[in-house]
């Protein structure tokens, strides 16, 4: 598959905030299937320097695409530099690490717990914070 | 000063049983320091080592040859979490190896 007969199903540009003029262009293909039970995915990161898309595959098209994203986020990640999206936060591209399943589901369903665990943790502090700062405002 | 003998004697016995105590438990414990710095290799499930450095091999060559590799799993549950590794690059893929052919 070349880049010419991908068709971009999504793409996000993305800056480094230490070269202000390279913009890169993260982004994932249309899903396509190759056999039964067999997808792939292309994605790319590209910048200055031209790059081939690479492909992640799945077993069905929401599985090639979810793994695509994964796979984009290596490349972001494993980029080296801080890019960014939407002059956001250095190094934040919006592009996350997903919960890995290729170590099992069960695996899988405890490193979701420890997010949620930690989200609902941090959700409660900020409640507590802002409940605290309120608080404070309304002394006389 | 012989008021002082009986003490010294005691706490003597004393050092000497508290260190054969623990020399005892070291000896007896599964988990000394000798068995963690020399962890024993761990045992196929599979009862298959070539399938591990099957699938191993697949993870260093990457591209073309473990996609292939992952589509020519068993089942589909399999295939999944070898794509998912795979994506995931070289490191995830070994893991994925590991938790599929070791204990």
């Amino acid at each position: 598959m070349t880049t010419q007969s991908t068709l971009w199903l999504a793409s996000r540009e993305l800056c480094n905030p230490a070269a202000l003029d390279e913009v890169y262009l993260a982004r994932v293909g249309m899903p396509q299937e190759l056999s039964a039970q067999r997808w792939r995915c292309a994605f790319q990161l590209s910048g200055p320097v031209p790059t081939e898309p690479e492909h992640a595959h799945g077993i069905d098209a929401m599985q090639a695409l979810v793994n695509a994203l994964a796979g984009l986020n290596r490349l972001v990640k494993g980029s080296g530099r801080a890019l960014t999206w939407l002059g956001g936060d250095p190094g934040d591209s919006g592009l996350y690490r997903q919960v890995p399943t290729h170590l099992g589901s069960q695996f899988a369903g405890q490193i979701e717990a420890l997010i949620d665990q930690a989200v609902t943790q941090k959700e409660a502090e900020l409640r507590r914070l802002t409940e605290l700062q309120l608080g404070l405002q309304r002394l006389p | 000063m012989t008021g002082f003998r009986p003490t010294v004697r005691l706490k003597s016995m004393a050092w000497f049983i508290g260190g054969a105590v623990i020399v005892l438990t070291l000896a007896t414990s599964p988990s000394t320091a000798q068995t963690a710095t020399d962890p024993q290799p761990a045992q196929p499930v599979s009862g298959d080592p070539a399938a591990l450095s099957q699938c191993s091999a697949a993870c260093r060559a990457g591209g073309a040859q473990l996609d292939s590799y992952c589509g020519s799993l068993p089942t589909a549950q399999l295939q999944a979490m070898c794509y998912a590794a795979a994506a995931l690059g070289e490191a995830s893929c070994h893991g994925f190896c590991y938790a599929r052919f070791l204990r």
